[in-house]
């Protein structure tokens, strides 16, 4: 029951980013690969403020949601001037940037050290209760963002993403829009981000790298976009399909290969049968 | 939800209740049964080809092992050296394969990762990783490398007594223990009276083209160079830098030791000296028959370090294992008695809770593009 219950936190985990990243992605149709570098943020907070200051989980978890929306702030500052590849490609060298000062900024983060024996909370020793944790701050996130996508704010965004001159010609200033849907999106990373550090105990840059913001685009795009559930069923997916891979019976060999191969198959096979996703409104 | 969805979902429903109910089956442990032993290493990712060194190593160890009945069973799972993975990995051999203790592969993160969870579960954690982080993790990890200050020590002595007083130091970022190298080295030869006159990082992940990097090294005019990296990123790097008209004696660890080195470095290695650890297919009959055996059931690769250690491991469970079954703390105190069987790596010497601190490093040197021990 003990692996079930690592699933399932991790894919709480992945959910929250999938649905923060969903609003500036495929709500609004920014095509941001800077989630990682707030997931990141939220994560030192934590580790750094409770191993070295001793503070409660809670007030790390606000700390890390509080640096990654004035850092969020800051990039978005930049990014909200651009649009289509330029933003990609911006966002990109943002994440690069980010990881950099996570491996280089040593006297703080330790770089490549990690940093180990990060405490849990004590209500929450036990994974079952962390699961249940985990689990409540997927449903808060969840709700909000439905909230917000429901809004007449959502519906802007939804407007910058069709067409983003025609909504101007209205009097919208998109740029605010599309920086406070970009500090949001980043606040609910870096509260995944904590989760992640007290669950797994030991962080290093090495977890927050371009690799995993492409990973995570790639849940909501098999998910669906513009659709908080089909986020969610998207991590269930890519979380859940690597790990039901290890129960079948390839040879010992070649099993971690085949499991790669057959995971990549599936994945091209889903989007040239769905390419809007699951649950999408809208393909990229 | 459209109908695609559903069926997706139903089918996850139902491989998960399959999942359930197979986790949920426990093993007790009965006189005469197997050890089950879980491996947790990366068999895909930055680390894979000495996750299959381990692997092939182990197969080969339970197959001799078994010769006389079944002692050992091994269930091997991909760690990707990392964490997130490895944490899935191990909680799956510990509860859907019931493994008495798990195995652990190269790669720090994922190890000190899965090492809180062994604690958790308090099952023997014995991970084959050099970083000292490790010797903290807890009662029931058991690291199975020596830590990295007495190569970097001894290197440093050397360079020293060399006559070199200036020295460059190479190192990859993203590796902790190169960093841990980068600083014992620095802290060493500074005082012993030498200067560093240059610590320069890389990422090995994205770069492979040091030659701006080695340009730096060259404007310092250092007396020789201390290159931190892993055997496929320093065949190339001490390539580029002999190209580069770098001249000075190069030195390096144990990780370099490979043909993977030579195959990079081509005829630029020659007289490039690492510290090296005791194991070594020209050394002792133990190790020379271990390596004509692995050659003989893997032909084509090269016996490695990390599967010599872990044969010989494996081999010293198996003998507690049989003294001590099913008794399994005796058979883990037995292991810190006797942590080797066969000394494949030298004779480990272990710090008070069973971890590898250190072993008689020795120094090599690469001639005719093969190291071979410097006297």
């Amino acid at each position: 029951m003990e692996y079930l219950i690592h699933l399932a936190i991790l894919f709480s985990i992945y959910a929250i980013l999938g649905v923060g990243l969903n609003l500036v992605v495929g709500y609004t149709g920014l095509l941001s690969v800077t989630h990682a570098a707030f997931y990141g943020i939220g994560a030192y907070a934590t580790a750094i403020l409770s191993t070295v200051y001793d503070l409660n989980f809670f007030v790390t978890m606000l700390v890390g949601v509080v640096i990654s929306g004035v850092v969020s702030l800051l990039i978005g500052l930049v990014l909200s001037r651009f649009d289509g590849d330029y933003y990609a490609l911006a966002a990109l060298g943002f994440n690069i940037i980010v990881y950099s000062i996570f491996l280089n900024w040593q006297s703080v983060t330790r770089g490549p050290l990690g940093i180990p024996g990060i405490d849990r909370p004590d209500f929450v020793s036990a994974n079952w209760a962390f699961l249940i944790m985990s689990a409540l701050f997927l449903i808060a996130i969840y709700y909000l963002a439905q909230y917000l996508g429901k809004s007449s704010f959502g519906r802007v965004l939804k407007a910058i993403r069709e067409d983003e001159r025609a909504i101007q010609v209205f009097g919208y200033q998109t740029h605010y829009y599309k920086l406070m849907i970009f500090v949001i999106g980043a606040m609910m990373a870096a509260v995944a981000g904590s989760i992640f550090a007290a669950y797994i105990t030991f962080i290093d840059p090495s977890t927050f790298t371009l690799n995993e913001s492409i990973f995570l685009l790639a849940i909501i795009i098999l998910g669906g976009l513009a659709n908080n559930k089909g986020a969610i069923l998207g991590a269930l997916f890519l979380i859940l399909l690597p790990e039901m891979l290890r129960f079948v019976g390839f040879p010992t060999d070649i099993a971690a290969q085949m499991r790669q191969v057959v995971y990549g198959l599936l994945l091209v096979f889903l989007m040239l049968y769905r390419p809007q996703g699951l649950m999408g409104e809208y393909e990229l | 939800m459209p109908t695609a969805v559903k069926i997706v979902v139903a089918v996850v429903v139902i491989i998960l209740v399959g999942m359930a109910i197979s986790a949920i089956q426990k093993k007790e442990v009965i006189s005469g049964q197997p050890l089950r032993v879980g491996v947790l290493l990366p068999l895909t990712g930055k680390f894979s080809n000495l996750g299959e060194d381990l692997k092939n190593a182990l197969l080969m160890a339970s197959s001799d092992i078994n010769k006389n009945g079944q002692k050992v069973q091994l269930t091997f799972e991909d760690s990707a050296a990392d964490p997130k993975v490895a944490v899935l990995g191990a909680a799956k051999l510990l509860d859907a394969n019931s493994v008495q203790l798990i195995i652990g592969g190269t790669g720090s993160s994922a190890n000190l990762a899965v090492a809180p969870i062994m604690e958790m579960r308090k099952t023997p954690f014995f991970p084959l990783s050099a970083t000292s982080k490790l010797n903290s993790a807890g009662t029931y990890t058991r690291k199975l490398l020596p830590d990295m200050d007495g190569e970097a020590s001894k290197i440093a002595a050397y360079a020293f007594a060399q006559g070199a007083r200036k020295v460059a130091i190479l190192y990859d970022t993203s590796s902790d223990t190169h960093v841990i190298g980068k600083d014992v080295f620095s802290t060493v030869f500074s005082g012993l009276g030498g200067t560093i006159t240059l610590v320069q990082g890389y990422d090995s992940k994205t770069t492979a083209d040091f030659r701006s990097v080695l340009t730096r090294v060259k404007d310092v005019g250092p007396d020789a160079i201390y290159a931190l990296a892993i055997e496929k990123v320093g065949g190339p790097l001490v390539k580029q830098a002999r190209e580069l008209g770098l001249t000075q004696p190069l030195y390096g660890f144990s990780a370099l030791e490979s043909d993977e080195f030579f195959n990079g470095s081509g005829l630029a290695a020659e007289g490039v000296v690492i510290t090296a650890q005791p194991f070594s297919c020209d050394g002792a009959v133990a190790m020379q028959k271990y390596c004509l055996a692995f050659k003989a059931s893997y032909p084509g690769r090269q016996p490695l370090l990390y599967g010599a250690v872990g044969y010989d491991l494996l081999f010293a469970l198996a003998l507690a294992s049989e003294k001590y079954s099913p008794d399994f703390s005796k058979i883990i105190d037995e292991y810190k008695n006797n942590p080797s069987v066969y000394n494949l790596n030298g004779t480990p010497q272990l710090d008070a809770h069973g971890n590898v601190r250190t072993v008689d490093f020795t120094m090599r040197i690469v001639r005719d593009a093969k190291f071979v021990e410097l006297k």
